[in-house]
């Protein structure tokens, strides 16, 4: 293994480790299960290394956000695929991740009685359809711009503006007014 | 201060709120996810990819041996069906030709749903639901 190779390993090792947890919280808060976010993170490591580790560093970053939300995206169709599926054995309502709350099955509710403010916010988050749940947190948490949340999540700027802006009104009506008090 | 002014000012506080709240998700993570997470690095660097943490999915194995046996079993019926100076364009030949280049680029996954007798018409029209839905994303 020549010197470059090393550095190569080297750079990658860095910054998955850089990215890796909050990649986990990422697909933990669009999957809901430990398991499944732990497999599309490895998933979404395992093809950065395998197909873009020749790309320059600066682009490691995009490309690794855009895999893994790839991957979170496949992993929503083939869930509402079975959901649907299983119980109603024949195609549904033309669901899709833009209009469908992530655990339907919670009620908000259940939002208002926890006790801890962050656990208040993770259980809000999880009530957003997956589309506003991810625009969310990448612009909001992970500070990403339009621009570059649009390039990881393939949709235009102007989808992450509404997604925005729709999760905002969403998340606010869940937190109540402790959380929107000026 | 305009209404728009208004909302603008109560979403930045609003913003301002809870990213400092989700800044706590920085701080602590379970020692065995932290360990799942790096056991997962490892092995996407080694390139082995077998994932410490991953789970077994029998019916992905299932899936896949029963759709190799069907290709294996359709390719075979082919070749005992079609003369070699046969036509180019009969049933097989066709098939061939436009069908298996696009079965060769499912995953494990989609074998797996059409071995299982997935509803394969829904996943295509879920394909074009969000399809559709980008297209109005595009235009509004």
């Amino acid at each position: 293994m020549s010197q470059a190779d090393v550095d190569q390993q080297v750079g990658l090792d860095q910054f998955l480790a850089s990215v890796e947890k909050d990649a986990f919280r990422l697909a933990r808060a669009a999957t809901g299960d430990v398991d499944d976010a732990l497999d599309l993170v490895q998933d979404a490591m395992l093809t950065l290394v395998q197909k873009y580790r020749d790309k320059h560093s600066d682009e490691w970053m995009p490309l690794f956000h855009r895999v893994l939300q790839n991957r979170i995206r496949d992993w929503y169709r083939r869930r509402q695929v079975r959901r649907i599926v299983g119980r109603f054995g024949a195609p549904g309502s033309g669901e899709d991740e833009s209009s469908v709350p992530m655990h339907a099955n919670q009620q908000p509710d259940a939002v208002a009685d926890g006790s801890h403010v962050l656990n208040q916010l993770e259980s809000a988050l999880t009530l957003l359809p997956l589309r506003q749940q991810q625009v969310f947190l990448l612009r909001v948490w992970q500070e990403m711009s339009v621009e570059e949340t649009a390039n990881a999540m393939s949709i235009s700027t102007g989808s992450v503006k509404t997604h925005l802006s729709r999760s905002l009104a969403g998340l606010r009506r869940m937190l109540g007014p402790d959380w929107t008090a000026t | 201060m305009t209404n728009q002014d208004k909302h603008s000012k109560a979403d930045s506080q609003f913003i301002y709120r809870v990213r400092t709240r989700l800044k706590a998700w920085d701080d602590a993570l379970p020692a065995d996810i932290s360990g799942r997470l790096r056991a997962s690095r490892r092995d996407a660097l080694t390139g082995a990819g077998s994932g410490a943490h991953r789970r077994s999915h029998p019916w992905r194995m299932a899936g896949v041996g029963l759709a190799v046996t069907a290709g294996v079993a359709w390719l075979a019926l082919g070749q005992l069906r079609a003369p070699h100076n046969a036509p180019r364009n009969n049933p097989i030949d066709v098939a061939e030709r436009e069908v298996l280049p696009g079965l060769s680029a499912l995953d494990a996954d989609d074998w797996s749903m059409i071995a299982r007798g997935d509803d394969v018409q829904l996943y295509e029209d879920l394909e074009f639901f969000l399809w559709l839905d980008e297209s109005d994303d595009a235009r509004s």
